[in-house]
C-alpha cells in the first residue's frame, strides 16, 4: 500500500478555513481592526476635514496604514507565539504536511483581518468625505500600500518568534500608538512637535506613510524616511530569519 | 518481523542531567509495548525524541526505518496532543476532520468516534468538554489516520473508571487489527491488560524488559509497616524505609519477614501488610538492579 502525502494547496485551505473559523467564533482581532481605525476616523477626523479634499485624502491614506499596522502586526504576532508555544501548535508538528501550510494560511487570513481594516475606513471615505483621488493614483497607492503589508507583517512576524505570548499580547495593547505618534501619524505636517519631525523619519510608520502617500498624491516627501523604510525592512527580515532559526534550535533541543 | 521503531544506545541529557541513558528498544509490527516507570524515569523524553520532537544527544532513532522527522514517517505514526492543549473554540467532530485532512487514508469520522465512545460529544466545543472527555478526544485523533504505530503518553491519568473502559476497547480494537502502540502509564493493571510487552525505565534506563507476567512476577511486592524502635537484621526485607517511629519494609514474601522478625525476638507492634504500590514495585527493582 502506497501511502500518498496530502497535496500542499488542499492543507492550506484546510488550515485557513479552521483559523478563519476560528477567527470568526472568537472575533477579537477582526472587531478591533476592523473598529478602532475606522472609529478614529469617524469621531476625530471627518467633523474636522472631512469637506477639505487634499486633508482628508492624506489623512485617508494615514488611517489606512494604520489599519494595516495593526491587522499585520495584530495578527502575525500572536499566531507565531501562540503556535510557539501551546501544546496545539506542538502537537501540529507532528502531523504530516510540514509547515508550509501552516504558514500559507496564516497568510491568508492575515489578508483578510488587513481586509477588515482597510474596508470601513475606504467605505466612510468615498461615501461620507470629500476624499477623491484619480484612479491610477489609488491603484499606484495600492501598491505602496503592499510594501506597508510586508514590512509590519515582517514586524509581527519578528514579534511573534522573539516575543512570548504574554508579552506580544502587552506588546499589542500598548504599543500600536507610540509607534503611530513617534512616526507622526496623528499630526497635521504643518503643526507636528518639533521632537515628532526629528524622530518621525526613523520610524517605520512614518516611511511607510509617506510612500502611500507619494503614490497617492504625487507630492515630494523627504528621503530620509524612506530611506529609513528599506533599512527597517532589511533589520526585520534578518529579525524574523533569526527568531525562527533560534525557535527551531531550541524547539528541537 | 517489520521493526517500526528502533532506538539505539539513545541518549539524551539536558541541562546537565541524563534524561535518557543509552535506550536500545524495538517495537514490532502490531505489537502493544507497555512503558512503566516512575515520574521523571524518562518515558516521555523518549516518546517526544522517538516522534522527533526532540533531538537524541547521542544514539539513534529510526521509525519505519527513517527519520522520525520524515513526512513519510509521520503519515505512519499517531501522537497524542495534550488534552488541555485542544483548541477550545473547535467542535468534536471538526478536530476529527482537521487531524484527518493530513492523512491519505483517514479513519471515517464517525466510526471513529464510535470506537472511542465520543459519538454523543461530537458537536461539543472541545473547552466545554470534562477533562476525560478531552483527554479521549485527545486519544482518539492519534487514531485518526490510520496509524501503523501510535504514541500514547499516560491515556487514561484522571479517567473515570467507564471512560477508562471504553479508552482500553479502542486501544484493543486497533491492536486487533494490527496496530503497534507505545503506551506510558503509571498503572500496571492498564499496561497488564493491554500490553504484550512490558519495558521498566527509572531513571533514564531500561531497568527490566519482558512479557507482562514476567514483569509483575517481578513487582509482586508487599509493605510491611510496624512500630519498633530497633530492628533486627532481616534477610527477607528488599529495603527498609523509616518515618518517625514506624518502619516500612518491603518484601516478596511477607510470610517470611514475619516469620523472620518472630525468630529474631522483634519488639515490633502495630504491623500491617499490604500489596506494595507500583511505586515501592519500581523503587525495589532499582534497588535490585543497582545492586547486582
Amino acid at each position: 500500500m502506497t501511502r500518498k502525502a496530502i497535496p500542499m494547496s488542499s492543507l492550506t485551505m484546510t488550515y485557513t478555513r479552521r483559523n478563519l473559523t476560528e477567527n470568526i467564533r472568537t472575533p477579537t482581532m477582526f472587531l478591533t481592526v476592523a473598529l478602532v481605525p475606522v472609529g478614529v476616523m469617524v469621531f476625530f477626523v471627518v467633523p474636522f476635514i472631512g469637506q477639505d479634499t487634499a486633508a482628508i485624502t492624506s489623512a485617508t491614506a494615514t488611517l489606512v496604514v494604520f489599519g494595516v499596522l495593526m491587522a499585520c502586526v495584530g495578527h502575525f504576532s500572536i499566531v507565531i507565539a501562540a503556535g510557539r508555544e501551546s501544546v496545539w501548535g506542538n502537537y501540529l508538528r507532528t502531523l504530516p504536511g510540514g509547515i508550509m501550510p501552516q504558514m500559507l494560511s496564516h497568510i491568508l487570513v492575515g489578508l483578510v483581518v488587513v481586509a477588515a481594516a482597510i474596508i470601513p475606513i475606504l467605505l466612510v471615505a468615498g461615501l461620507f468625505t470629500a476624499a477623491a483621488a484619480p484612479v491610477p493614483r489609488v491603484l499606484l497607492a495600492a501598491g505602496a500600500l503592499l510594501v506597508a503589508v510586508v514590512t509590519f507583517t515582517l514586524l509581527g512576524l519578528a514579534m511573534g518568534y522573539l516575543m512570548s505570548m504574554r508579552v506580544a499580547i502587552i506588546a499589542n495593547s500598548i504599543g500600536f500608538l507610540p509607534l503611530a505618534v513617534a512616526g507622526g501619524m496623528f499630526f497635521d505636517r504643518a503643526d507636528t512637535p518639533a521632537i515628532i519631525e526629528h524622530i518621525a523619519p526613523f520610524v517605520p510608520t512614518r516611511g511607510t506613510t509617506d510612500l502611500v502617500l507619494l503614490a497617492l498624491t504625487g507630492e515630494p516627501v523627504g528621503p530620509l524616511s524612506l530611506v529609513m523604510l528599506a533599512v527597517w525592512i532589511v533589520i526585520l527580515v534578518g529579525l524574523t530569519v533569526w527568531g525562527y532559526r533560534r525557535d527551531q534550535v531550541r524547539r528541537f533541543d | 518481523m517489520t521493526v517500526l521503531a528502533r532506538t539505539r544506545s539513545l541518549t539524551r541529557r539536558y541541562n546537565g542531567i541524563t534524561a535518557l541513558d543509552k535506550i536500545s528498544l524495538d517495537i514490532p509490527a502490531g505489537q502493544v509495548l507497555g512503558l512503566l516507570g516512575p515520574n521523571g524515569a524518562g518515558k516521555s523524553t523518549l516518546i517526544n525524541v522517538m516522534t522527533g520532537l526532540l533531538k537524541p544527544t547521542s544514539g539513534s532513532v529510526e521509525l519505519c526505518g527513517t527519520d522520525p522527522r520524515s513526512d513519510e514517517t509521520r503519515r505512519a505514526i499517531g501522537v497524542t496532543p495534550q488534552e488541555t492543549g485542544l483548541p477550545e473554540s473547535w467542535r468534536v467532530s471538526e478536530l476529527v476532520d482537521f487531524v484527518s485532512a493530513h492523512f491519505p487514508d483517514p479513519v471515517d469520522r464517525a466510526e471513529l468516534l464510535e470506537r472511542f465512545d465520543l459519538t454523543a460529544l461530537a458537536n461539543r466545543q472541545a473547552g466545554g468538554l470534562s477533562g476525560g472527555q478531552q483527554r479521549r478526544v485527545a486519544v482518539a485523533l492519534a487514531f485518526a489516520g490510520r496509524p501503523k504505530l501510535v504514541f500514547l503518553d499516560e491515556p487514561s491519568t484522571g479517567l473515570d473508571v467507564d471512560a477508562r473502559r471504553a479508552l482500553w476497547d479502542g486501544i484493543r480494537s486497533f491492536h486487533a487489527e494490527g496496530g503497534a502502540v507505545l503506551l506510558t502509564s503509571h498503572y500496571i493493571d492498564e499496561v497488564e491488560e493491554l500490553a504484550d510487552r512490558v519495558v521498566v525505565m527509572d531513571r533514564g534506563g531500561i531497568i527490566a524488559e519482558g512479557s507482562v507476567s514476567e514483569i509483575r512476577g517481578r513487582v509482586r511486592l508487599k509493605r510491611v509497616t510496624l512500630t519498633d524502635p530497633v530492628l533486627p537484621e532481616l534477610s527477607g526485607a528488599t529495603s527498609i524505609e523509616r518515618e518517625a517511629n514506624r518502619a516500612h519494609l518491603l518484601t516478596n514474601d511477607a510470610t517470611a519477614l514475619v516469620r523472620e522478625l518472630v525468630t529474631a525476638g522483634a519488639s515490633f507492634t502495630d504491623i500491617e501488610i499490604e500489596s506494595a504500590s507500583l511505586e515501592d514495585a519500581f523503587l525495589a527493582l532499582t534497588g535490585d538492579e543497582r545492586a547486582v
